[in-house]
């Protein structure tokens, strides 16, 4: 039998409980300061975000894929960097030459990008950027789409805090990943969308060049067995695709 | 900050660090860390303050951010943890009350070494059931578990302190 009882063990919490603590090493002065210092470290790295936003520069722009006439001159990047307009309307450019040379699709004419929000990663709150949404269109095979996201967000956001204490990147992956066709090293993410559907996903994560740039390719599929074209693979980028078997 | 958020921040920090501390300190057996944590999660609740203010308890707010500030560090690798070499709750804890007997500073130094020698998220759960008093619910809120889970858990160090206590009286018994 117990020789402790429940009272006891419970008075003897309270007991520990309620003692007396002593003064606190820090006064709320000392909090006051410390959390005006996150404050400025956050504003710091919106204002670095910002600046990225307004160079406009993709990684896909310095790799050369960006046709000079098109290319608009920095604003607010470094010297001799070429990128998109502040605005990133250039930017459907960039992945229509992309989604061109990489996936042998089109971009639709009427694609563009507008002023959105994301979901951040790890339940992060809601996340303002510049978002494409659209169809490729090319020799797909049969009952298939092809939808595209390229997601432009500020490399460091102020995220809500909930749940607090996080403090998320977009994407949550830690993938090197650029935009670039046949680059060595390419990596993704990948995974079911439900049903047959998969989803193809690459993140770049924030350079001092550019913002983080997230794509995302899901690939819907209506009925019967499809794969895909072989001519979406090359050497870097096998099992670009693939199709669950029904 | 706009000048009368800082000093509604300000009230809220004097009212919310005593009961912040001793929170902080049942969670964590090391007083030097749990001050760390409070500090840390202060500093965090002013940095959100004008969006958390007019939340309906910031203090279980701030309660549920020093969690996940101390979930986090004990998730860092423990080559990058510091370490406190000072024993100071024990020390603290034996210095008898003054108009009190030697003997409750006694069981109040077995009932913190017994709550220390618990697993982090065991303390973490008879802390937020039974000295805070939170509903199961609230617990499985905050600790980020399934209601199941509190439970068995909070029992489990429950189970755990009262054996750790009946050792203590039984060899004060044979002496």
């Amino acid at each position: 039998m117990s020789t402790v009882t429940d009272e006891q063990l419970q008075d003897g919490l309270e007991a520990v409980y309620t003692r007396d603590l002593g003064p606190a090493p820090f006064t709320v002065d000392d909090v006051m300061q410390g959390g005006a210092r996150q404050v400025r470290r956050r504003r710091a790295a919106v204002g670095t975000a910002v600046a990225a936003v307004a160079a406009g520069a993709l990684a896909v722009a310095t790799a050369g894929l960006l046709a000079p006439e098109r290319a608009a001159p920095a604003t607010g990047g470094g010297p001799g960097l070429t990128g998109c307009a502040p605005q990133p309307q250039t930017c459907v450019e960039v992945v229509r030459a992309w989604a061109d040379s990489t996936l042998g699709l089109s971009v639709p004419d009427s694609a563009t990008f507008v002023r959105g929000t994301v979901q951040g990663a790890h339940g992060a709150g809601r996340v303002k950027a510049w978002v494409l949404d659209t169809s490729l269109q090319g020799p797909a095979a049969d009952g298939q789409r092809l939808d595209l996201q390229v997601v432009l967000a500020p490399s460091e956001v102020d995220y809500p805090v909930d749940p607090p204490g996080i403090q998320p990147q977009l994407g949550g992956t830690n993938h090197d990943v650029r935009m670039r066709a046949g680059e060595p090293g390419f990596e993704s993410t990948s995974g079911p969308l439900g049903g047959e559907s998969r989803f193809q996903a690459w993140t770049s994560p924030p350079t001092t060049k550019h913002q983080a740039v997230s794509v995302r390719v899901t690939a819907v599929r209506a009925g019967g067995i499809a794969t895909f074209p072989e001519k979406l693979h090359d050497g870097t980028m096998a099992d670009l695709f693939w199709w669950t078997a029904p | 900050m706009r000048a009368e958020l800082e000093e509604e921040f300000r009230e809220f920090a004097v009212a919310a660090m005593p009961r912040l501390r001793r929170f902080a300190h049942a969670a964590c057996h090391d007083p030097h860390r749990a001050d760390d944590l409070v500090q840390a999660t202060l500093e965090k609740m002013y940095a959100a303050w004008p969006r958390v203010h007019g939340v309906e308890s910031p203090f279980a707010y701030a309660r549920t951010v020093l969690v996940r500030v101390l979930v986090s560090e004990q998730r860092r690798h423990w080559w990058s943890r510091e370490v406190s070499t000072a024993d100071a709750t024990i020390a603290h804890l034996a210095e008898p009350v003054a108009g009190r007997g030697g003997a409750e500073a006694d069981s109040r130094l077995d009932l913190v070494a017994a709550l220390a020698a618990l697993p982090p998220r065991q303390r973490l759960a008879v802390v937020l059931r039974h000295l805070e008093d939170l509903p199961v619910a609230e617990v499985a809120r905050v600790m980020g578990c399934s209601e199941g889970t509190v439970k068995s858990t909070t029992s489990d160090g429950l189970a755990a302190l009262r054996r750790s206590l009946e050792t203590v009286v039984g060899q004060e018994v044979s002496r």
